[in-house]
């Protein structure tokens, strides 16, 4: 236990200490935060030409919980990085084992995406003239933190395909959160779907924390709520299975073949 | 002239070549279909079929955007890292006419993105959109093309001149979309914002392509004229900003910097 904690903070530490090459408070705040807030303003405003107050603020909760699950998801550039650089092998060699190691190379995505979900969730809503009710949306704040945890398990699983191919990192993750946040219920409910389409989307991060999250806010039956919730959890973990296996393999196969130094 | 021309095409080529190596060329191509998926399950969703135009001419819009700040962006800056730079500026032709090729290059293949948009709406959606006044779209889209070229030439600069590359081509996406009013008229905004966004070219291309898909295009020549303006005084700045990076860099001895 104690080594994991070690982990995740010198995890977090790196992660940081990566992010400060490109950003400095300043321009995270009114560079990337502000695009973030403009990208569900652009989706709110246009619900509000569309439609009617319960459109927009339909749109509004689910682009903002949808930011958790789309920084979440930008581990995929952190760790196809490592292999870029040549760095991956040196993680593998960790005593801690490699798997801990790479499954923690992206926790700061998870922090940031806190802090910018957070903040459209709090300052959005009064800004765009579709308040949320309190203290109920207080409520749906862990659920918001569910889905940055099973997003983040998807990114890692997906960050596999990024390992193993050259030069892909941008499309898996522009894929990755594209799928989630076009088909995953943001912005129009799950039932607009085919139904073949819908069961595959029952598999996605995001979507059933998002129903949770709905839930809550139009006061739902608490066994609806919770049963969402754990089907959220349910499908986080099997990201991360899929993630664990993907690796361990990456690891195994690249020791056996002396391919895991391979930029690509 | 012709010498001059011949420069632009042999910088359009280059770069058409560059682009063929790197997969993550594609990524506005794979973007494209989701952001059209997304618009325009929204517009049907909310039972606006009037809107559905909206929704298929947005992702073009975005695609265009894309291709200028994503990719002609890195233009220099990826010169300066893969070595090329010293050789471009050591060449007997202006470095502003080869960037401005390259930068052409990248914008035409982000049009390709109204195709795509309009392919995913008829086919995914079964939504054909038809537009009332071709002629008044196509000018409007060739119009758009070369104010894209233009701001991206003035992106270009910008970025390469930057500390913050990477945070402005990160950030300078939906902020535009919206002072650009890329799927909503600009009246959606507040009355403050207004003004800005018809500094913005794509305000004005937006407007003027719903408008023409709709056949309510009334004053066309002078939206014509506004994205064509709007376009060259962002080519003067960019090639301005190209020149002075040249001088620069020869001044300070730092053109083999990456």
């Amino acid at each position: 236990m104690i080594h994991a904690i070690r982990i995740v903070r010198q995890s977090v530490i790196l992660g940081f200490a990566e992010m400060g090459r490109v950003y400095t408070w300043r321009t995270w705040t009114f560079g990337w935060l502000m695009r973030l807030l403009c990208q569900v303003a652009y989706y709110v405003l246009l619900g509000s030409y569309l439609g009617d107050p319960a459109l927009t603020r339909y749109v509004l909760v689910g682009n903002s919980v949808a930011l958790a699950c789309l920084e979440s998801t930008i581990v995929v550039i952190s760790l196809s990085g490592e292999r870029a650089m040549g760095t991956l092998p040196l993680l593998a060699v960790a005593p801690a084992g490699h798997l801990p190691v790479y499954l923690g190379r992206g926790v700061q995505w998870m922090t940031t995406g806190l802090i910018s979900s957070m903040v459209a969730w709090t300052a959005l809503p009064p800004l765009l003239g579709v308040p949320l009710p309190w203290p109920r949306a207080a409520y749906a704040i862990p659920v918001i933190v569910l889905v940055l945890l099973s997003s983040y398990g998807y990114g890692c699983a997906l960050a596999g395909v990024a390992l193993r191919l050259r030069g892909v990192e941008w499309l898996v993750l522009n894929f990755a959160y594209g799928i989630v946040m076009t088909f995953g219920g943001t912005n129009v409910p799950m039932s607009f779907w085919p139904a073949p389409l819908r069961a595959v989307l029952e598999f996605l991060p995001l979507v059933h924390g998002l129903q949770a999250v709905r839930g809550i806010l139009d006061g739902a039956p608490t066994g609806h709520v919770l049963g969402q919730v754990g089907l959220e959890a349910l499908v986080g973990a099997g990201w991360y299975a899929v993630a664990w296996l993907s690796m361990d393999r990456l690891v195994s196969v690249g020791r056996r073949t002396g391919t895991l130094d391979y930029a690509g | 002239m012709t010498s001059y021309l011949r420069v632009v095409w042999q910088a359009f080529l280059l770069q058409a070549a560059l682009a063929r190596r790197g997969p993550q060329n594609m990524l506005m191509l794979l973007v494209t279909p989701m952001q059209t998926a997304g618009l325009l399950s929204l517009t049907l969703h909310a039972h606006r079929p009037d809107a559905v135009a909206n929704a298929v001419i947005a992702p073009g819009l975005v695609g265009l955007w894309v291709a200028a700040l994503d990719y002609a962006g890195r233009v220099v800056p990826e010169d300066q890292w893969a070595g090329r730079f010293t050789p471009m500026v050591a060449a007997p032709v202006p470095l502003t006419l080869v960037v401005a090729g390259r930068v052409a290059a990248v914008v035409l293949v982000g049009a390709v993105a109204f195709a795509e948009s309009w392919l995913v709406a008829a086919a995914g959606f079964g939504r054909v959109v038809t537009v009332d006044e071709p002629g008044v779209f196509v000018l409007a889209v060739a119009a758009t093309c070369l104010a894209s070229v233009g701001t991206a030439m003035l992106l270009s600069g910008v970025i390469a001149l930057s500390r913050a590359r990477d945070v402005l081509q990160n950030s300078l996406s939906y902020p535009f979309y919206i002072l650009g009013g890329v799927v909503f008229p600009i009246a959606v905004l507040p009355l403050w914002v207004r003004p800005l966004s018809r500094l913005v070219f794509l305000s004005w291309s937006a407007q003027l392509l719903r408008d023409a898909a709709h056949g309510t295009a009334r004053h066309w020549p002078l939206s014509l004229a506004v994205i064509l303006a709007l376009g060259a005084a962002a080519l003067a700045g960019g090639m301005w900003l190209t020149r002075r990076i040249v001088d620069v860099a020869r001044r300070k001895g730092t053109v083999g910097y990456a």
